[in-house]
């Protein structure tokens, strides 16, 4: 009876174990999804579909320059004045960091207690909606009397629109626990500071991140509102200037650049994750198909 | 092999060592309350293996969430040990009917996490986590994240992380549910030499049948919901049990009697038999 049974042994060569194990090599570590080189081909694609269709329009329509200038022209204002532009962006991006920074400070402690405290809950999330749903822009001129034409305003208003998707990503991220988690937890002798610690905290990482890549964008638009509205350097402050004097080649070439920002916070967040919550972004992947 | 047990319960042989009394829970939303459990009693001796066969939504998850005291009754009372169970007991393995990993561990880190509460150190359970793993054929996946297992790979993971503090109590809720049969029956050896010449106790939930008789010393049938015990039959088949013992006549009564409960229930149907008058037949 048992030399029968035998072959379906888990260790032994015959049987589906070998199958299994051949379809397990084919999975990459997450090591091997650093294809940035090849991806980065990818991601410009579209970036250059749209400078050459910009430069035919321009060509073929005839289209006043002070309307929308070449693409070739931006690009060359874009070196022209790079001094200037890397002074004013230098300026722009600390300002979204240390509104970015200090929402991230504020928010992940204030979303601890929102999964924690049902008071607390009840009494913060409706200040958190309502501070979301006034329009920045709106409150912007109000901060530059307040506080003046320097970087205070711009910091505060980057602060406040980075802060509620943080708050907001990190508070579900710290509830995506199953309640069947914390049953093996607590089986397992854990205390709740453990459960907290060992269990929710990392399966909460993914959501966590997913609101620093919203918030860090978000950071940088805060700031360059504040800079429109009031200011004596930023992205922001050129913009205006360049665009009293209708050079609309320099108020092209500040997009750019402020975009340029952007994608740059946006990035490191993402290179971050990778970094830190790597079981994440293989299983994106997986489910990709990739 | 040389693991620490953490036996709170070692000591004093208490008997029975787990008194279930009168126990049930119901769950109550908004309109409507569910009767999960319904007062059920039942003793459990130390070393004792016992299974709990029954339909689905009888109450069986709920009955060993009670026991392991991570749910409290709406009456009725879990001693173990001779203590009231009234927090989350610790001095314990379950492998839960979802096999729970954590992502953002290794399988091996997985396994080791059981020791990292108890002031276990990895060290110390490392030998007898590689030699579980080994056992259920998975050695060279010990590195590998869950996401890179398959269903059954991480459910044997999970019973090996039930297993490798070598608990005192061992409870397992349909533990091969995510199994194929060659595997499953594999599980079942393996769980049966892991346990020999320990004195484990052991709560096994499961909805096979043949697995209920060819482990346990004691099997409880649980009827359609709301659960309660219809059935109770002590498997004396002598031990160590080769699958071999399946086609026993010993074997087929035992089976043939907890399979003819539940027909009687109207937990199986088989119209086959109603027409012919063998189920009626059967139930006298
Ligand atoms: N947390 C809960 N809240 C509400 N109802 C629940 C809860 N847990 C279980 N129930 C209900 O209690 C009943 C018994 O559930 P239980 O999970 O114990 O069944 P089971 O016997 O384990 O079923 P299965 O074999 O399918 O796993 C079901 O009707 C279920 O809907
Ligand atoms: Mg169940």
């Amino acid at each position: 009876m048992t030399e029968i049974i035998k072959p379906t042994e888990p260790g032994s060569t015959s049987g589906p174990v070998p199958a299994r194990r051949q379809r397990m090599e084919q999975i990459k570590s997450p090591r091997d999804l650093w294809l940035w080189p090849r991806e980065f081909g990818l991601y410009m694609l579209p970036v250059v579909m749209l400078l050459l269709v910009w430069e035919a329009a321009t060509h073929v329509f005839g289209i006043q320059r002070f309307l929308l200038p070449r693409p070739g022209d931006v690009l060359s204002t874009l070196w022209e004045k790079r001094e200037i532009l890397l002074d004013e962006s230098w300026v722009t991006f600390q300002e979204s960091l240390l509104g970015f920074l200090l929402a991230v400070a504020v928010a992940v402690p204030v979303a601890v207690l929102l999964t924690f405290s049902k008071i607390a809950a009840r009494t913060i999330y409706p200040v958190l909606v309502i501070s979301q749903v006034i329009p920045k822009v709106a409150v912007a001129p109000l901060l530059v009397v307040w506080m003046g034409f320097g970087v205070a305003p711009k910091i505060l208003l980057a602060f406040l629109v980075a802060f509620f998707p943080i708050v907001v990503n990190t508070a579900t991220g710290l509830n995506n626990l199953e309640p069947k988690m914390i049953h093996l937890a607590r089986s397992m002798g854990a205390s709740t500071w453990q459960t907290f610690v060992y269990f929710r905290l990392p399966s909460s990482l993914p959501i966590f991140f997913a609101g620093l890549k919203v918030g860090v964008t978000f950071a940088v638009i805060g700031a360059l509102v504040g800079e429109f509205v009031g200011a004596g350097s930023g992205l922001g402050h050129l913009t205006v200037i360049a665009m009293g004097s209708l050079n609309t080649e320099l108020v092209f070439a500040s997009i750019i650049v402020m975009a340029a920002i952007g994608v740059a916070m946006y990035v490191a967040i993402e290179i971050l994750e990778r970094l830190l919550v790597p079981w994440s972004r293989s299983r994106r992947l997986e489910q990709m198909g990739g | 092999m040389s693991s620490p047990s953490i036996g709170q319960y070692d000591e004093k042989t208490v008997d029975p060592f787990i008194r279930v009394r009168d126990l049930s829970k119901s769950f109550r939303a908004k309109t409507t309350i569910t009767h999960a459990l319904d007062s059920t009693s039942f003793d459990l001796q130390q070393g004792e293996f016992l299974s709990v066969v029954g339909p689905s939504g009888c109450g069986k998850s709920t009955l060993l969430m009670l026991v392991s005291g991570l749910t409290s009754p709406t009456t009725g009372t879990v001693e173990i040990g001779g203590r009231q169970v009234t927090s989350p007991i610790s001095d314990v393995g379950i492998a839960f009917q979802e096999d729970l990993l954590l992502e953002w561990h290794s399988t091996l880190d997985n396994i080791l996490m059981q020791g990292a509460f108890r002031g276990v150190s990895k060290r110390s359970l490392r030998d007898r986590a590689t030699e579980l793993l080994d056992m259920v054929g998975l050695a060279e996946f010990a590195d590998k994240y869950p996401h890179e297992l398959s269903g059954g790979m991480r459910q044997r993971a999970s019973i090996c992380r039930a297993l490798v503090h070598k608990p005192p109590l061992l409870l397992m809720d349909e533990p091969f549910g995510a199994l194929d049969a060659m595997t499953r029956d594999q599980m079942a050896l393996d769980i049966q030499d892991l346990l020999a010449g320990t004195n484990t106790t052991v709560l096994f939930i499961t909805h096979s049948i043949a697995e209920a008789v060819m482990l346990s010393d004691r099997v409880l049938v649980f009827g359609p919901p709301p659960g309660n015990i219809v059935d109770e039959l002590v498997v004396d088949l002598p031990r160590p049990r080769h699958l071999s013992v399946r086609e026993t006549p010993e074997f087929a009564a035992f089976s043939g009697r907890i399979r003819s409960r539940l027909e009687a229930m109207g937990v199986i149907r088989d119209r086959t038999a109603w027409a012919s008058g063998t189920a009626s037949a059967e139930r006298n």
